[in-house]
């Protein structure tokens, strides 16, 4: 587990968990000042944050997606830094800044992921999908390891969340992310407008959305301290227990969704027996597992439920899950009826 | 001289021409012979008139007897322009009930009809005919061994239609329309295709109840837990999950009085199955309980 190999920033000792259930809500009614309409993208979010996941943004130009992510990088405190993702983008461009100084020599300094230096909590890469594949890999290490090399030594972020958004719009220009990045995602999550029209009409009129500095301004900070949260995460998964049945309910789970037909899954119009090519990982279902439990932990029970697997379901495993080729095409749709139907089709208790 | 003849000739035809009034009368008038009792004969009268002519309906023959043996039995009257002469064609239908005892001739006698033109009414008879008529058995048949069964012959049968490819497409038809309608009722649900739904909460009762007699320390109580999941799965049509008891509640109202018991039911299977905490959920709903709310349900679901 990645997190087992972060050094903790704070003594354990004893954690206070229904404390930071409270600033868990907290952190969420803040955000959603800022974010209106997102109320499950802001509580998956949470549970990436606790889970110690990364997460992949989606969506529509102007939902809200790096409104939503300062928000979080304000309330989590911490060093925050962005960059947009370009199709000149290389990977020295993240880690190094190569500047003209003042006496006309050429210096390198520190680029966006090493400048806060272990301080740095959140990386916000915008448009992920616009940048090479060598960017890609370097950011694969970056999650995997949260470490990299430079300047000939090793640089460690045992507080950092990568935090990736792409638009769905524009396929030009744009480098697919190859499935062992996807796959390092704990959740890839799609944004959409909210539907509610009363959220509608504020998300329009109200002046309050028309300065994003100030929106997010508005904002509490370091809510949710940004050093003690690989702490408060561990002491989570250790507090919330899974039983025989939960385990074998999510293993079920998991044999079904690879192996949809054998487990009797039918959906219209899509031949079930090949329908999955390859995909949901023991890296993901153990990522699955984790989301789970703070799930479980954010109801207010010691105890996982299915109903805990399945409101982060999609989002975890949605993206690990790949369809032979007729079918990949119009994934989205086959994707949400595979996941609906496993849900109805896999027994419970 | 000649010429003198000939202009003569040329007015007489031309006063003929544009004279009003009956101008002739052709009659085509059936056989004159072999007509027996009872049987119907037609004369076609043409009556040629000035164009603006017409006959007087009041003077036309009335249907119905004529005298004691003869009937007219209908009278059509057409009439059409030819140039500047018009056509009207009569055309009578009579029967004759004259029962004779030897061959006799007999006649319908003249009548005349009154045909009204511009300058005033004309007479036009219309000639009588005659015909000879002859019976159809001798006068004293006894005498020849014949009685009246033996010389009446029996009435004709009615004539039978053919009816074979009538009757087969009526049969084909028939055939396809109760297909239709089976098919029909099956796509509608209408009996017999409308098979009442499984009913799991009946089921479920008699598995809980075995369940519940047959295991022990605890293994019963967790079957028996499983056997209402399962029956509320099949109710729900898919897998019920706590979350889910909203929406189920709200797609059968059936169950919706005994709510409390089934958030019970749901919560110590929770506490069973994945708090790991079996006497927490035996308290919670204590075996006795579990039956009596399958017994509820199955209930409902039946009164449903």
């Amino acid at each position: 587990m990645p997190h087992d190999k972060i050094e903790s920033g704070q003594s354990t000792g004893r954690i206070d968990l229904p404390g930071w259930r409270s600033r868990a809500a907290k952190f969420e009614t803040e955000i959603a000042k800022a974010v209106v309409g997102q109320e499950r993208v802001i509580r998956l979010l949470t549970i990436a944050l606790f889970a110690r996941g990364h997460v992949l943004l989606e969506g529509d130009v102007g939902v809200g997606k790096t409104t939503l992510l300062r928000a979080a990088a304000r309330a989590v405190g911490g060093a925050y830094e962005r960059i947009e993702g370009t199709i000149d983008l290389m990977p020295g461009d993240l880690i190094y800044h190569t500047y003209l100084a003042e006496d006309g020599r050429p210096r390198v300094d520190e680029g966006p992921v090493l400048r806060a230096g272990e301080d740095l909590a959140i990386f916000f890469f915008n448009e992920i999908n616009r940048a090479r594949p060598q960017v890609h890999s370097l950011l694969l290490r970056l999650m995997a390891e949260r470490s990299v090399t430079a300047f000939n030594r090793e640089f460690r972020f045992p507080h950092l969340v990568v935090f990736a958004d792409r638009n769905r719009v524009e396929r030009e220009e744009t480098f697919e992310l190859p499935a062992a990045a996807r796959d390092r995602f704990l959740m890839e999550i799609a944004i959409t407008t909210p539907a509610d029209l009363a959220t509608r009409r504020e998300l329009a009129f109200s002046t309050r959305f028309h300065d994003g500095d100030r929106l997010i301004g508005s904002i509490e900070e370091g809510i949710l301290p940004y050093d003690q949260l690989n702490d408060v995460g561990r002491a989570i998964q250790e507090e919330i227990k899974t039983s025989d049945a939960f385990e074998r309910y999510v293993l079920n789970l998991w044999q079904a969704v690879r192996y949809p037909a054998e487990a009797g899954i039918q959906i219209p119009g899509v031949d079930t027996a090949r329908l999955v090519a390859a995909g949901a990982s023991p890296r993901g279902l153990s990522y699955l597992v984790r989301a789970a439990r703070v799930a479980a932990w954010l109801d207010g029970r010691t105890m996982a439920v299915p109903e805990d697997v399945r409101s982060v379901f999609f989002e975890t495993m949605a993206h690990r899950i790949f369809f032979e080729p007729v079918y990949e095409l119009r994934r989205e749709r086959v994707a949400r009826e595979l996941i609906d139907a496993l849900f109805e089709t896999v027994p419970v208790p | 001289m000649l010429r003198a003849i000939f202009a003569l000739l040329s007015i007489l035809g031309l006063a003929q021409g544009a004279a009003a009034g009956v101008r002739s009368i052709s009659v085509e008038d059936p056989r004159p012979f072999g007509y027996f009792l009872g049987d119907t004969l037609v004369r076609t009268i043409e009556i040629e008139t000035g164009a603006d002519d017409e006959i007087v309906p009041a003077s036309l023959p009335r249907t119905g007897p004529s005298n004691y043996w003869l009937e007219l039995r209908s009278l059509d009257l057409t009439s059409s322009l030819h140039g500047d002469a018009r056509r009207h064609r009569l055309t009578l239908t009579y029967q004759t009930f004259y029962a004779p005892i030897d061959p006799k001739k007999v006649t319908i006698p003249a009548t005349e009809v009154t045909v009204r033109s511009p300058e005033g009414s004309e007479t036009a008879t219309l000639p009588p005919f005659t015909f000879l008529t002859s019976p159809i058995r001798e006068i004293f048949p006894e005498k020849s061994g014949e009685t009246a069964e033996t010389f009446l012959r029996n009435d004709s049968p009615p004539p039978l239609r053919k009816s074979g490819n009538l009757r087969s497409a009526a049969l084909i038809a028939a055939g396809l329309s109760g297909l239709l309608l089976v098919l029909l009722a099956r796509d509608l649900a209408w009996w017999p295709f409308d098979r009442r739904a499984a009913r799991p909460f009946s089921r479920a009762v008699r598995d809980v109840t075995r369940a519940l007699a047959s295991g022990s320390n605890g293994d019963g109580y967790r079957s028996a837990l499983l056997a209402l999941h399962r029956a509320f799965d099949t109710a729900a049509g898919h897998r019920l999950l706590a979350a889910d008891l909203d929406g189920f509640l709200a797609a059968h109202p059936e169950h919706s009085e005994t709510r409390a018991e089934v958030e019970r039911f749901f919560a110590a299977s929770r506490s069973v199955f994945f708090g790991d905490a079996q006497r927490e959920g035996e308290i919670g709903l204590p075996p006795s309980d579990l039956r009596q709310l399958a017994a509820v349900l199955a209930r409902q679901e039946r009164a449903a």
